[in-house]
């Protein structure tokens, strides 16, 4: 009778499991049968070295940010199969080889150490959070392996070394283009801030109040900071209520933005809500719901944009992906940092670190997020757009007018 | 400011209901088995996310609670069967059930990533009766109330069905001595197992209404929630349901002051600073019996 | 002779390790010294340096749950303290690793005294749960204490340590057999901690605290002592922890830090020191060996934690904490002394 019971019941659960499978709509995250797309990107390196030009993909495959590490993998073999199908870079096929941090600090680290004892990689794209990159950094630094990364934001992050760039948008700039939009645009008098309570939020908000001070000294700015994992946001919107703020811009993720945006929404729903380019992503709408409408973002780039390169990525990523889901900015940073690394491998005519990184000082690409031109201190610095959601047209719909 | 402060109680008490929901569960099972359950964060948001999985196929959100409630019961049933009775029997140290809960909390929690991914999900409010209410100057909404409706009735059922039912009276028979117990019929084994259901039903019910009441759920939803009911449900005494629920309005409306006056960055930390306070002074919680220090 | 019986209750592979452990911990030293000559690269030194950092965490939380029976799920508090304090001395004080690493000890031990204290009252679930709680306000407070923290933009640049200008680090393999080094010190003070008074009291408060203060066992001041030395063993370790991570902010010490000890220490066997050795080593390889798996692998991790506990629930190499505990020879022979004193006493009389 026990026996009965307990199969009963495992069998109750894996089938309900089981069964709930493929009817999620737009499941994000690496679902368990989505490797078979990029077997040959995962595919061991036994061929010699010579033939192949090999870069390290790195990002959070598994874990709780793997929703993002698939998209970034998928992007980057976008670029690689469009380099191979062209004939290669330097006549050698481009072959990338995936690493998961896992999103852990310590994994980054580890990850770092296996990337630089295989002496045939080239360049290392990736890391996604700071915690991981500032942890691993260090490692390619003293290695003397190229680190490109696509989405590192921590403020001294290309100061720990000249092996260390990234063409991530840079917090100045987010925070230069919000803060102008809000109070240009919308003539922003009392600005609230939702700041996540990391190296990313606490630094853009300050740059925000900086930039705002400087375009009008009369701007009031209210700021609350606010940690991820708690999905109730009364007090803070309570507080923004009180303080009788006009618009509020959040320098959070998606998982904080959206709820905080849909309670602040039904709080009251004349208050303006603004975001940055992370933001712009399907998730959010979809929590917002019928608050959706005229939720702005920063962006760099956007599945909106009606140029040859942005259609041909978004058809590729829609025959690879088997979730059906639209990229986001994050996924092109690392599309275009493949295609960085290999223009300036062409440019100077070597797969030599040294060459490459004398290439990448002087290089101009033209990526889908922008002309990518290094400053002096290894940065990217870019303008952005704004876009907004048009609940009507259940689209995202780029604001040109602003800036002008 | 005074209409502010109002609003933080407010809103605390609403946070506080939901927390003496979900610390209800855990309740339930400590009460009679003196275990902590350290699944029951990932199963309330197995809860979740099955509802919302039912909601989307069309099924009625209330039957999709009832199919999901008789679901997760089975899950806490299961966890009984393969992690809990086999340490029990052999009279394994409480340290061997805690590190085996939190095994079956990881496989539910990245099952639950695996097939619905990490991201957010909506979740539409499905008891929003649409009204507001408004005392004074304060806006009650039609959901605060069916929230707190749900959350009060619940406490009282099962302190009712603890206290007053026949099957109450074996729990509390098990609870005291389950020798004597079995010794005066009470098949212990059978109320164990339903224990385990009831706890896994709390667990659909208050994930479906919590994820309807912010409108989102995800994978991971039960991590620090279930750190704060762990906390709320220790504060109130463990086997007391209404303990739980006086603990969860004390760490619910402190939470939202904390929150509004400090700032939202400190809050994860003010129902342990409350908890550590009060059991210096009344170790077993604040409606705790004295001899549950001994475990 | 009782003890005899005890050792035929083993089966073949327990008593043979039993009868063994001089020969089996000599050839892990052999392992130890040789293992960074042979790896192919700093991939491997690294792996192998976290395993004997988690080691040696284990070595921590034993003192709590192996010898005293109280179970701590905040460990990570006490590592991050470890971590923060150093590294706060060693770039912004400059300090030697030598006093930096002992004062993150110090700051520990500290910390173990102050949520010591308030929760000796505490048992079993509760302790465990408050524990939780320590935890999460040590990383509320990692994250918000900017001025010395780094609040959310951490600590970059720590140094590795070095002695007289040189640096130990992986290339001349000096980071590793420090660490090595710090592990078998941490090591042979548990196990004489275990032999000495301490250990004695440890172990009757573990089987029954009443017993204990009737005995004239001053149950309060063992259980603050213990918190204070199983939290400085992190702290201790978590310096090591911030040199080799070398930048660390409140995400490096989350409750996955605190639940990971646990489980190294609870699956090799706890109450005793080659415990939580054998866990490290499986726990920390077992996601670097198993990477194929994907997703699954936190899945697998569960399962472990739970196939583990039903099948062996003292851990895989525990048995000896099952087993009444062990006088040391001095202190046995000496009892047979008095006893036989007495007992000439009682002919004479």
């Amino acid at each position: 009778m026990k026996k009965t019971l307990s199969i009963l019941l495992v069998l109750v659960m894996a089938i309900s499991l089981v069964a709930c499978q493929p009817a999620q709509p737009a499941a994000p995250a690496a679902s368990a049968d989505a490797p078979a797309a990029d077997a040959p990107a995962a595919a061991p390196a036994e061929a010699g070295a010579s033939d192949t030009i090999k870069l390290a993909v790195v990002g959070p495959m598994t874990g709780q940010d793997a929703e993002y590490g698939l998209g970034f993998r998928q992007s980057a073999q976008i670029m690689a199969d469009k380099w191979n199908a062209n004939g290669g870079c330097l006549g050698k096929q481009v072959e990338l080889v995936v690493f998961d941090d896992k999103g852990a600090p310590e994994e980054g680290a580890n990850v770092a150490e296996q990337i630089v004892a295989d002496e045939s990689i080239v360049a290392v794209v990736g890391h996604f959070s700071s915690s991981l990159s500032m942890a691993a950094a260090p490692i390619y630094q003293e290695h003397g392996m190229l680190e490109i990364s696509p989405c590192s934001s921590h403020a001294d992050y290309t100061g720990i070394g000249d092996w260390i760039w990234r063409v991530s948008p840079l917090s100045a700039d987010e925070a230069r283009t919000v803060s102008k939009f809000v109070a240009n645009y919308w003539g922003a008098k009392k600005v609230g801030q939702l700041v996540m309570n990391n190296d990313w939020g606490a630094d853009i908000a300050e740059l925000e109040a900086e930039f705002l001070k400087s375009i009008n000294p009369d701007i009031e700015v209210v700021q609350e900071l606010v940690v991820e994992g708690n999905d109730d946001y009364g007090p803070v919107v309570t507080n923004f209520m009180a303080a009788g703020v006009d618009t509020v811009i959040c320098d959070a993720t998606y998982t904080v933005a959206a709820p905080f945006a849909k309670q602040m929404r039904l709080a009251n729903p004349e208050i303006r809500v603004v975001a940055h380019g992370n933001c712009q992503v399907e998730q959010l709408i979809e929590v917002l719901g019928d608050q959706s409408n005229n939720f702005y973002c920063s962006c760099s780039w956007s599945p909106i944009f009606s140029d040859e390169e942005t259609k041909f990525y978004c058809e590729k990523y829609a025959e690879m992906d088997a979730n059906d889901t639209t990229p986001i900015g994050d996924f092109v940073q690392y599309y275009d940092t493949v295609g960085l690394i290999l223009q300036a491998i062409t440019n100077c005519g070597s797969t030599d670190r040294e060459a490459i990184r004398a290439e990448l000082a002087k290089i101009e690409y033209q990526g889908l997020s922008g002309l990518l031109k290094f400053d002096e201190n290894r940065d990217c610095p870019r303008d952005y757009g704004m876009v907004y959601w048009d609940q009507a047209q259940q689209t995202w719909i780029q604001n040109t007018e602003w800036n002008s | 400011m005074n209409s502010t402060f109002l609003l933080y109680i407010v809103d605390g008490v609403v946070l506080g209901l939901i927390y003496a929901l979900v610390a209800c569960g855990y309740s339930l099972i400590f009460s009679i088995l003196r275990i902590v359950n350290f699944a029951h964060g990932s199963i309330y948001a197995f809860g979740a996310l099955m509802t919302l999985f039912f909601i989307n196929q069309g099924i009625n959100p209330w039957l999709s609670v009832l199919i999901t409630l008789i679901l997760t019961g089975m899950l806490e049933m299961l966890m009984d069967k393969v992690c809990i009775e086999p340490l029990r029997k052999r009279n394994s140290p409480g340290v061997s059930t805690l590190i085996a809960t939190e095994g079956y909390s990881y496989v539910v929690m990245n099952m639950l990533i695996i097939l619905f991914g990490s991201g957010r999900n909506h979740f539409e409010t499905f008891y929003d009766l649409g009204f507001t209410i408004n005392i004074g100057s304060l806006p009650i909404s039609s959901t605060k109330l069916v929230l707190l409706a749900i959350s009060g009735g619940l406490m009282l059922l099962m302190t009712y069905i603890i206290n007053k039912t026949h099957v109450g009276l074996a729990i509390r028979a098990v609870q005291q001595n389950t020798t004597s117990a079995r010794l005066m019929g009470i098949k212990v084994n059978r109320i164990v197992l339903g224990t385990f259901f009831l706890a896994g039903a709390t667990a659909a019910v208050s994930g479906a209404l919590v994820a309807g009441y912010y409108q989102i759920c995800y994978p991971t939803m039960g991590m620090v929630m279930g750190n704060k009911t762990l906390a709320t449900a220790l504060l109130g005494g463990l086997g007391a349901m209404h303990g739980g629920l006086l603990g969860g309005i004390i760490i619910g409306v402190l939470e939202c002051i904390v929150a509004g006056t400090l700032g939202a960055t400190y809050r994860d930390a003010v129902s342990f600073v409350v908890l550590i306070v009060i059991l210096i002074f009344m170790p077993s919680g604040l409606f705790g019996k004295k001899d549950i220090t001994k475990v | 002779m009782k003890n005899k019986k005890q050792v035929n209750r083993l089966n073949k592979f327990e008593t043979f390790v039993s009868k063994n452990k001089v020969l089996l911990v000599l050839l892990g030293l052999a392992v130890l010294i040789i293992a960074p000559f042979v790896v192919p690269n700093d991939y491997f030194m690294r792996v192998l340096c976290v395993i004997l950092m988690y080691c040696t965490f284990g070595f921590g939380l034993n003192i709590l749950l192996g010898e005293m029976g109280l179970m701590s799920l905040g460990q990570a508090g006490f590592v991050g303290a470890g971590a923060f304090t150093t590294a706060v001395l060693l770039t912004t004080l400059k300090w030697n690793f030598i006093p930096a690493t002992l004062c993150g000890a110090l700051v520990a031990a500290i910390l173990g005294l102050i949520i010591g204290l308030p929760t000796l009252r505490l048992h079993g679930s509760y302790l465990a749960i408050v524990t939780i709680g320590f935890g999460e306000i040590m990383r509320t407070i990692f994250l918000n204490w900017t001025s010395v923290t780094g609040g959310p933009r951490g600590i970059k640049s720590i140094p590795r340590p070095s002695l007289f200008g040189l640096e130990f680090n992986y290339a001349n393999k000096g980071f590793y057999f420090l660490i090595v080094l710090t592990t078998i010190l941490v090591g042979l003070f548990c196990a004489a901690l275990h032999k000495s008074k301490y250990g004695r009291a440890f172990a009757t408060i573990k089987q029954d605290e009443l017993a204990a203060t009737l005995m004239g066992i001053e149950t309060t001041r063992y259980k603050v002592i213990g918190f204070m030395l199983s939290a400085a063993i992190s702290g201790l370790m978590g310096g090591y922890y911030a040199m080799m991570q070398r930048y660390i902010d409140s995400n490096s010490f989350i409750s996955d830090m605190s639940v990971m000890i646990v489980s190294c220490l609870v699956i090799g066997g706890a109450g005793t020191l080659r415990g939580p050795v054998l866990g490290a080593i499986l726990l920390v390889s077992f996601p670097e060996i198993f990477r194929d798996l994907q997703d699954y692998r936190f899945v697998f991790y569960g399962l472990i934690m739970i196939i583990m506990m039903v099948v062996r629930p003292a851990g895989l190499l525990g048995w000896d904490s099952t087993l009444p505990y062990q006088l040391p020879r001095s202190l046995s022979e000496r009892r047979m002394k008095s006893l036989k004193k007495v007992q000439e006493k009682g002919d004479t009389d």
